[in-house]
């Protein structure tokens, strides 16, 4: 595929490295000079340096005969003209970013073709989606849904008086279970274990399960008894994304806080949400954290715009009795110093647009794609083809790679959790589970050998 | 410096180049008289392989290794490559005896893989034809350049990429063609051996045979300048020369222009600001040359030979149809000058290269003009465009490195060897800019054969460090290259 990328910020690049490495050719504009060059030292793509809403620039980034044009710049005006000229240059598929929630509603309602746009995605909006879904699991650390929120993908640590400690996975495995579940992945000591029948769950272990939406509840007190529904958030920063995290949270938390620095935003948000409490101060300070009642706090979230007060207040929160906390951050190498920290949970905004983009480019017969346990495995949803190898015998009889299992199938509506005497048939929606490095060799079953 | 990665690499292309030795190794088989040439060659490709295979058993690579290639690696391992393949190219002339010493041999394969074109050899008419035919075949490997060969032969190595072909691209900065690296180097490949096709062809019309044509091909069309002639061109007759003053201006122009000339858009050529510079100066330095051997020196129909070693000089090939060492003393400075210049950014050419050179000329003005208006802001500019200073910056520096290595080149010349100042200054100056020929006593009708043996040590690493634009080969000097 031939793809141009107008934008080389963190979205722009990682993209275009992912791209890249899938064998795209990729086009990569960006106006900065400095960020240009870097990226061409990176990746393997053609860089061009000047102004995404140049045409002459555009046009020497082949957006003539692309088949996708992906507008990441920081400018939501300049991402909607760069679809608009795309369009009119005859670009096959446009993606953009819009940020400016207002605007990417109203795109919504008129509908995107009219503005000659395919997709839209806003990082900051999925980054909120994402932790409103963390704290309604509780307990749970990643999370994805698949099949439009029927089936949903959830990760827990096991403690020592679960009733999942020590349990054998073939025993799991059985019909009768009044709520059933797939454990689908173990992350034990940092390595990812697809597990097998004789696998034994342990202390501590993070395992992935896959379950029906509907008997989410249930599981969650079965897996963790100690685990209860949070009564009480703090969100520091009245942002875009911590305004939709209070706002979605409303009615299922009991307290929602919101601590904001600047006394103007504070006021604009205290006055635009209600039943929520703001407190004008900087988590930073002990003393606004003690009147939060910080001791007291199931989950607190930071979702403010600076990356480093956001890990600040996390840490200190979390030493000064914050059960949980969940940063918001843009910067991409905080990953790794996370867990040293004492932080439970990080979104990435930038990453998570990274990931939607990358749904649609995936190739034919994969309708989405989620990275799981730190980018190790992949979760994807893959449709078969007429004649592929996976739909001519029961799953128990079809040689898998061996870090790779299926989890469930979407039939006539419904959704199976799949077992050994699972028949897929064509055109069914499944969801796999792999190690990064057998997706090629997992995709073939699901495609027709073609004879040349 | 990965050590591990950068010796499989190598390793890789060490296997490539063991593989094209098959081409020498089947021309030599059919010339059937030379037992000793087959053996040589066998032996060399049996013990490429096998060092290649050893070297890669014992750094086994996972597949994201290349991800954590820096630039450091990537120039080490295009300086090592040459380094390591310039000693198993030599090994057949060693081994059949062709030569006397090691270090004549080596001296005359990195003549060959820089496309210098100086030889030791006295005699050429008398070596076997496929060690000629490995000479020429050097000298084409070198010109586009055996990196950018494996490449765009062997699978994508992903990100890693783009820092080996900026590293073995001559120029201030390293062009796409195609946004991938991998396409990129195809079609450079692509032309190149359309080009060389043609001139073959073209060559073979006018009365060459089919080997002197393929080796002629080889030395015009990588800027090369060895022959399978004593007397170099001027055994040939005036269409053969036409025919290569032609290719030896297309070979010492960049690559990308002819790819996206034969893509349809030719305009390209005097859209670029270094070709119009190249273009032009070849015009007048003809016009200057045929005036001056016309009147000065008496020939009566000089167009020709003029034009031949203006083009030949500039581009840095270094063929020759005529003894310039005896031309009037204005046209031998005039020629060394123009070996300080040489082709184009992206051209098999040696020498700083003309884009580098004009740059240098705007920051000099440029540096002028601020002495009179201290406050001015004078952008230096290409086609239009300002350039950052970073690339300025880059550009000067090369400059002062070039001219040091030549002037520490001369100097070791002169104190290696019993020879004048102007033969030790041109031979460093020959070497350093991939040329060849230089004057005095390796002026056009000499050759290297008499340089001590520590003369021709220090002429080989300007070889080098000329065609690896000297970062390549200058940064495996610097110890923390060989630390983690």
């Amino acid at each position: 595929m031939k793809i141009t990328i107008v934008g080389a910020g963190v979205i722009g690049s990682n993209l275009a490295k992912d791209l890249s490495d899938q064998n795209h050719e990729v086009y990569v504009v960006e106006k900065i000079p400095e960020v240009a060059n870097k990226a061409n030292e990176k990746l393997d793509a053609k860089v061009l340096i000047g102004e995404g809403s140049d045409p002459e620039i555009l046009k020497q980034a082949g957006i003539e005969s692309a088949d996708l044009v992906i507008a990441v710049t920081a400018s939501d005006e300049t991402n909607f003209v760069v679809c608009s000229l795309a369009d009119a240059y005859g670009a096959k598929k446009k993606i953009a970013r819009i940020r400016n929630l207002p605007l990417s509603q109203a795109l919504d309602s008129f509908g995107y073709a009219r503005f000659s746009i395919d997709e839209i995605i806003n990082p900051e909006q999925v980054a909120a989606e994402q932790t409103v879904k963390i704290v309604k699991s509780p307990g749970s650390h990643e999370v994805a849904d698949f099949g439009d929120g029927k089936i949903l993908l959830r990760s827990f640590v096991i403690p020592e008086d679960s009733p999942l400690c020590h349990a054998k996975i073939e025993d799991l495995r059985s019909d009768d279970s009044p709520w059933p579940f797939l454990v689908i992945a173990i992350k034990r000591d940092n390595s990812v274990i697809i597990p097998k029948g004789d696998g034994v769950i342990q202390k501590s272990d993070r395992i992935y399960v896959l379950l029906p939406s509907a008997s989410l509840g249930e599981f969650l007190a079965f897996v963790d008894p100690n685990a209860r529904r949070p009564e009480k958030i703090v969100i520091y920063g009245a942002t875009s994304i911590g305004e939709k995290i209070a706002q979605d949270l409303i009615g299922y938390v009991r307290d929602v806080l919101v601590l904001e620095e600047n006394e103007e935003q504070a006021g604009s948000v205290a006055g635009k949400l209600n039943n929520v409490r703001v407190i004008n101060g900087s988590p930073s300070e002990k003393e606004i954290l003690k009147e939060c009642g910080i001791e007291a706090v199931d989950v607190f979230i930071s979702a403010s715009d600076s990356d480093h007060s956001n890990l600040v207040s996390a840490v200190l929160a979390k030493k000064m009795g914050a059960k949980k906390t969940i940063i918001i951050t843009q910067h991409p190498d905080y990953m790794s110093i996370m867990e040293s920290l004492g932080i439970d949970i990080m979104i990435n905004p930038r990453f998570l647009a990274v990931d939607q983009i990358l749904r649609f480019v995936r190739g034919e017969g994969v309708n989405a794609v989620t990275k799981i346990v730190g980018c190790k495995a992949e979760a994807l949803e893959l449709v078969p083809e007429q004649g592929s190898p996976i739909t001519k015998a029961p799953l128990k009889d079809i040689k898998f790679p061996k870090e790779s299992i299926v989890g469930a199938v979407f039939r006539d509506d419904d959704v199976i959790l799949a077992d050994g005497n699972t028949c897929i048939h064509e055109g069914e929606g499944t969801i796999v589970f792999c190690h990064e490095d057998c997706i090629t060799q997992l995709q073939k079953l699901f495609t027709r050998k073609k004879i040349l | 410096m990965h050590k591990k990665i950068v010796a499989s690499i190598v390793a890789r292309v060490l296997l490539v180049v063991s593989l094209i030795m098959l081409i020498p190794l089947g021309w030599a088989f059919f010339d059937n008289n030379h037992s000793l040439e087959v053996f040589a060659f066998s032996t060399t490709i049996l013990l490429g392989l096998l060092v290649s295979v050893f070297v890669r058993g014992i750094f086994p690579l996972d597949e994201d290794a290349f991800e954590h290639l820096n630039a450091k690696d990537g120039l080490a391992i295009v300086g090592l490559s040459w380094i390591v393949l310039s000693l198993f190219g030599s090994l057949p002339f060693y081994l059949t005896g062709s030569v006397l010493s090691f270090t004549d041999a080596f001296f005359e394969t990195v003549s060959g893989f820089t496309t210098t074109g100086a030889t030791i050899m006295t005699h050429i008419e008398g070596l076997p034809k496929g060690l000629l035919f490995w000479r020429s075949l050097t000298h084409w490997l070198g010109g586009m350049g055996i990196i950018v060969l494996f490449l765009a032969l062997l699978p994508a190595i992903g990100q890693g990429a783009y820092r080996l072909y900026q590293a073995e691209t001559p120029g201030p900065t390293a062009e796409r063609a195609q946004p991938r690296v991998k396409e990129t180097a195809k079609a450079l490949w692509g032309v190149y051996f359309m080009l060389s096709f043609l001139e073959t062809l073209l060559l073979k019309i006018g009365g060459m045979t089919w080997f002197d044509a393929l080796c002629h091909t080889f030395g015009t069309m990588a800027t090369g300048g060895f022959s399978t002639k004593t007397a170099s061109i001027a055994a040939f007759n005036p269409f053969i020369q036409w025919v290569i003053v032609v290719f030896m201006f297309l070979a010492g122009t960049n690559f990308i222009l002819h790819y996206q000339a034969i893509k349809g858009n030719p305009k390209t050529f005097f859209k670029s600001e270094e070709f119009r510079w190249y273009f032009f100066l070849v015009l007048a330095l003809i016009f200057v040359f045929t005036f001056i051997l016309k009147n000065a020196y008496g020939l009566s129909m000089p167009v020709r030979t003029a034009a031949f070693q203006v083009v030949s000089i500039l581009t840095t090939t270094g063929y020759v149809t005529a003894d310039f060492n005896l031309w009037p003393q204005v046209l031998r400075m005039g020629l060394v000058c123009l070996m300080f210049i040489g082709g184009c950014a992206g051209s098999t050419g040696g020498g700083m290269k003309v884009v580098r050179v004009f740059l240098m000329f705007k920051v000099a003005v440029r540096s002028v003009v601020q002495t009179i208006f201290p406050n001015a802001v004078i952008p230096v500019k290409i086609e239009g465009k300002p350039v950052s200073d970073k690339i300025v910056l880059g550009v000067l520096s090369f400059g002062a490195i070039f001219i040091s290595l030549f002037v520490v080149g001369a100097l070791a010349m002169a104190a290696t060897n019993n020879c004048d100042l102007q033969t030790a200054a041109t031979a460093s100056i020959a070497a350093l800019g991939n040329i060849g020929p230089g004057l005095g006593k390796v002026g056009a009708a000499e050759n290297y054969a008499w340089i001590s043996i520590p003369g021709k040590w220090v002429l080989t690493f300007l070889m080098l460090a000329g065609r690896l634009e000297l970062y390549s080969i200058l940064i495996l000097f610097i110890p923390t290259t060989w630390r983690k």
